[in-house]
């Protein structure tokens, strides 16, 4: 099933790509001798790089180099499309994998909290959870660097990248401490919004739950209502939130256009979409590949996960 | 899992006792800027003292380059040249700052060089013990070997080939002699050649053009040499320790890459730039108020305004009915509406212009007046050219078409996407339709490029301003030049040629300010405004001067504080 599905997904975005008008070589300039490129240029580039073939003859040599693990140089600066992406994927995935950490680490106990309780409370924290969740990342990344960064308010954090000056110079633990602390709002901006969503799945999980059978014979039993939840509900209502999980792995390598511009994070996000913008042919379809393949593997890991925290649910190996 | 959360929030803990908090400065009182200021002049003090040696100096920039390779064309816009390879590729000659508005030029890599009195021949003699920054030593063969590489079709190399068309020959007859030949003289062939020629190492030039490590490290001979490329981060630059000139006075060039506005401004205002550069309009207007809120602005920085040699226009592409006449045209720029936009949009820092040359250049006759918003005289002059609403649908009609056609947008000027509606209104008014069609950055040029629209707008520039027009209005350019609009006038061809072929600057001058009439007359385009430079230098930097060239850092120094 996941070859095909490889084929499908790589022959489109090809497809797409190379069929929206536009050029590599055509990118804005205001010098009038002789504009970006003159059209000869544009033609032997076009040569050069096989932009001249049929479409499908130009998708077979992709594949062909792809499966060599040959990914192409980019358009824009013709440096390999995999140096590009090793420079952008680890910042990429440190950022969402922590957001996401943090993410799970705060809502599974929030879901889990207003399931079980009623009350004021519980309203406030659904009013400022969808708040949370309706506030678009651009603002609230703004807002969090004028709070926290500018020295207007508070001078906490730093407003731009991953580490220092000096970084490479540093021991480990300033490393690790240096890394942490212009971590802390972009992780949080990556994740406020998934800390939404995970918490209201996990409260619809545990709602369901708690209404079954089995957990009115667990109290019946006598059994306090602390043990009830945790090792009686939790473990039957985890299963959705465990499939958001797989959907949300994607995520990891595409990176956040909006989040890596505003700190000033060369990760994934940006790196695909000044490829999509300059019409970067070999690093578009290297950065596809890469998200579809993660896309892929994700889908089989929470099918994996589902056998684990779901009994009844079986791999067959079959399939 | 457990071990997992308590790394972290050690971590945590970490992070928020990384950095002690400042203690909070003393609110400031309110700051008036002074007049000098509030215009973007920089005081008679910047240019005074003795030049203290030392000190890095650090830039904003708001895009990452392709690469650094001055010869190459993705690597070659004008930002990076002037902000990156400026410093380290030397040509063989410089446009000397000195000689504003004019700007003349001042050997650099060449001790001089002659002409032949029909202009045809161009003999240079090149500096001798000039090293390169990786210690080669610079001769004829390396200006030979970039004249081929940019000569050679492979490569991408097309802007710098354009000058060389009309080429009949080159040598190097000796280490320090070479000699250019042209089929025939043209006034900017030999300046062209003698200031676009990045020297570079022959040995750095073997290879794939597109692949070379130049392109990522690149080696020059100028007064500073590349360190370091930290992508999306910062690209430094050394002293050149072994500079055949001057000894430059800054240790250390840190250009930093910080795309997005809105936080450039917020490191800009912690002072993280010795030279804040693309300061949004809204944000210069903002911190002139005099608020103490600004106070970190009117006392820690000089304000630059410098007007860039570029214009802006829009062009009515004339193989449509409705823009051939030259009545219309005038009438659609009388409905222009010049103060509405200067305040509303422009916030008062373009300035309106009528010239296709750099405005405070010989080249621009300053009595052609600008033409009003009038549109009394619009309509007038579109009812003499035969437009008037015959069939009372409000929209005026001529042999039984309607004036309607569709504005072709860029969506990533802002200025535009303020402005195109502003004409739209006022061109409903008159009983014009205009539509708003977006199309992105490589559409919009593919279809400029094969006169695939009705109107749209652009920006020329030029770092020169000895410049030639022919590329934009000669009628033969209107197939593969960069004549979009298909305009074709036989004086104004002869003047072209006339220019072209003319040494004597006085002469050509004439010649070009006759052109720039002619043009404004014949509303080739509407011509909108020049923009300025909007940048700020922190006070302790010394020896900087604004210049088409852009900045000189070879004259540069930090003041230490006392």
């Amino acid at each position: 099933m996941m070859i095909p599905t490889f084929f499908g997904i790589t022959l489109l975005t090809f497809a797409i790509g190379h069929l929206a008008p536009g050029d590599p070589l055509l990118i804005e300039t205001d010098s009038p001798l002789p504009g970006s490129a003159s059209q000869e240029t544009i033609d032997r580039f076009r040569q050069a790089h096989g932009l001249d073939l049929p479409l499908y003859v130009q998708y077979g040599r992709w594949l062909s180099k792809v499966v060599r693990l040959d990914f192409g140089h980019s358009t824009q600066d013709h440096r390999p499309v995999t140096e590009k992406i090793a420079e952008s994927l680890p910042k990429t995935l440190l950022l969402s994998t922590l957001a996401l950490f943090f993410a799970y680490l705060v809502a599974v106990p929030i879901g889990v909290y207003s399931a079980v309780r009623k009350g004021w409370l519980e309203r406030a924290v659904t009013v400022a959870l969808f708040a949370l969740y309706s506030m678009p990342s651009f603002w609230v990344a703004v807002m969090l660097l004028l709070a926290f960064s500018s020295g207007r308010a508070l001078d906490w954090f730093p407003l731009q990248g991953l580490t220092s000056e000096g970084f490479a110079a540093m021991g480990l633990a300033a490393k690790l401490s240096d890394l942490a602390w212009h971590l802390v709002l972009p992780v949080f901006c990556l994740s406020y919004a998934s800390l939404a969503s995970v918490s209201r799945y996990m409260r619809t999980g545990m709602l369901e739950v708690i209404r079954q059978d089995y957990i009115r014979t667990a109290r019946a039993k006598g059994l306090s209502e602390r043990t009830v939840v945790f090792r009686h509900a939790f473990r039957n209502s985890i299963i959705p939130v465990v499939t958001l999980l797989g959907l949300m792995l994607p995520h990891l390598v595409g990176g956040s256009v909006i989040v890596e511009r505003i700190f000033g994070i060369q990760g994934m996000g940006l790196l695909a979409f000044d490829a999509i913008f300059h019409r970067d042919y070999p690093m578009v379809m290297g950065v596809t590949t890469l998200v579809a393949l993660f896309t892929m593997a994700s889908v089989l890991l929470s099918d994996v996960l589902y056998a684990v925290v779901d009994p009844r649910i079986r791999v067959e190996v079959a399939s | 899992m457990r071990a997992a959360i308590a790394a972290c929030g050690a971590l945590l803990v970490l992070a928020a006792c990384k950095k002690e908090k400042k203690p909070a400065p003393p609110a400031p009182a309110a700051v008036v800027p002074a007049e000098t200021w509030k215009r973007g002049e920089l005081p008679l003090e910047v240019q005074l003292g003795a030049p203290v040696n030392g000190g890095a100096f650090t830039v904003r920039i708001w895009s990452e380059p392709a690469g650094l390779n001055r010869l190459h064309d993705q690597m070659a816009e004008g930002w990076m040249i002037k902000y990156l390879t400026g410093n380290v590729y030397e040509a063989l000659a410089e446009l000397d700052r000195d000689t504003h508005p004019a700007y003349e030029l001042r050997p650099l890599l060449a001790e001089g060089w002659t002409e032949s009195p029909d202009h045809k021949v161009l003999t240079v003699r090149l500096r001798k013990g000039v090293k390169f920054h990786n210690g080669e030593p610079f001769t004829s063969k390396d200006v030979k070997a970039v004249l081929e590489a940019v000569l050679d079709l492979q490569n991408l190399t097309t802007n710098l080939r354009s000058y060389f068309t009309d080429l009949e020959s080159y040598e190097a007859p000796d280490d320090y002699t070479f000699v250019v030949r042209w089929k025939k003289p043209y006034f900017l062939a030999n300046r062209n050649f003698l200031t676009s020629m990045a020297v570079m190492p022959a040995s750095a030039l073997e290879g794939d053009f597109n692949t070379l490590p130049v392109n990522r490290s690149p080696i020059g001979t100028g007064p500073f040499r590349f360190v370091s490329w930290e992508t999306g981060k910062a690209i430094t630059f050394d002293r050149n320790d072994s500079y055949w000139g001057k000894r430059p006075h800054l240790d250390r060039l840190v250009v930093r890459i910080v795309k997005d506005h809105t936080v450039a401004t917020q490191l800009w205002e912690r002072g993280e730039f010795d030279l804040m550069t693309l300061i949004q309009p809204a944000v210069w207007k903002s911190i002139e108020s005099g608020d103490a809120k600004n106070a970190w602005a009117v006392e820690g920085y000089h304000r630059i305004y410098f007007l860039e040699n570029i214009y802006f226009w829009i062009g009515w592409n004339e193989e449509r009915p409705f823009f051939k006449d030259r009545r219309v045209r005038e009438a659609l720029a009388r409905l222009y509406p010049t103060e509405s936009v200067r305040d509303n949009i422009d916030l008062g820092l373009e300035l309106p212009t009528t010239c296709p040359y750099y405005r405070e250049s010989d080249s621009c006759d300053s009595t052609v007046e600008r033409l009003p918003y009038d549109r009394a005289g619009a309509k007038r002059l579109l009812a003499e050219a035969g437009w008037k609403d015959t069939n009372g649908d409000g929209v005026l009609d001529k042999e039984g078409v309607p004036f309607k056609f569709t504005f072709l947008n860029n969506p990533y000027s802002v200025r535009m996407g303020k402005l195109v509606p502003l004409l739209q209104e006022e061109f409903r008014k008159v009983g014009i339709e205009m539509d708003i069609e977006k199309a992105e950055t490589p559409v919009y040029i593919a279809r400029m490029r094969a006169h695939d629209f009705d109107a749209a707008s652009m920006g020329w520039s030029s770092l020169d301003p000895q410049q030639d027009n022919f590329q934009i209005f000669h009628s033969s350019q209107s197939k593969g030049g960069s004549n979009y609009v298909s305009y074709a006038e036989p004086e104004v061809d002869r003047l072209l040629e006339e220019i072209r072929v003319e040494f004597d600057r006085k002469k050509r001058n004439a010649l070009e300010r006759r052109l720039h009439r002619r043009l404004y007359e014949d509303q080739v385009y509407l011509f909108m405004t020049n923009r300025p430079y909007l940048d700020a230098v922190k006070k302790h930097v010394r020896g900087i001067k604004p210049s088409l060239a852009w900045y000189d850092l070879r004259k540069t120094w930090i003041q230490p504080s006392k």
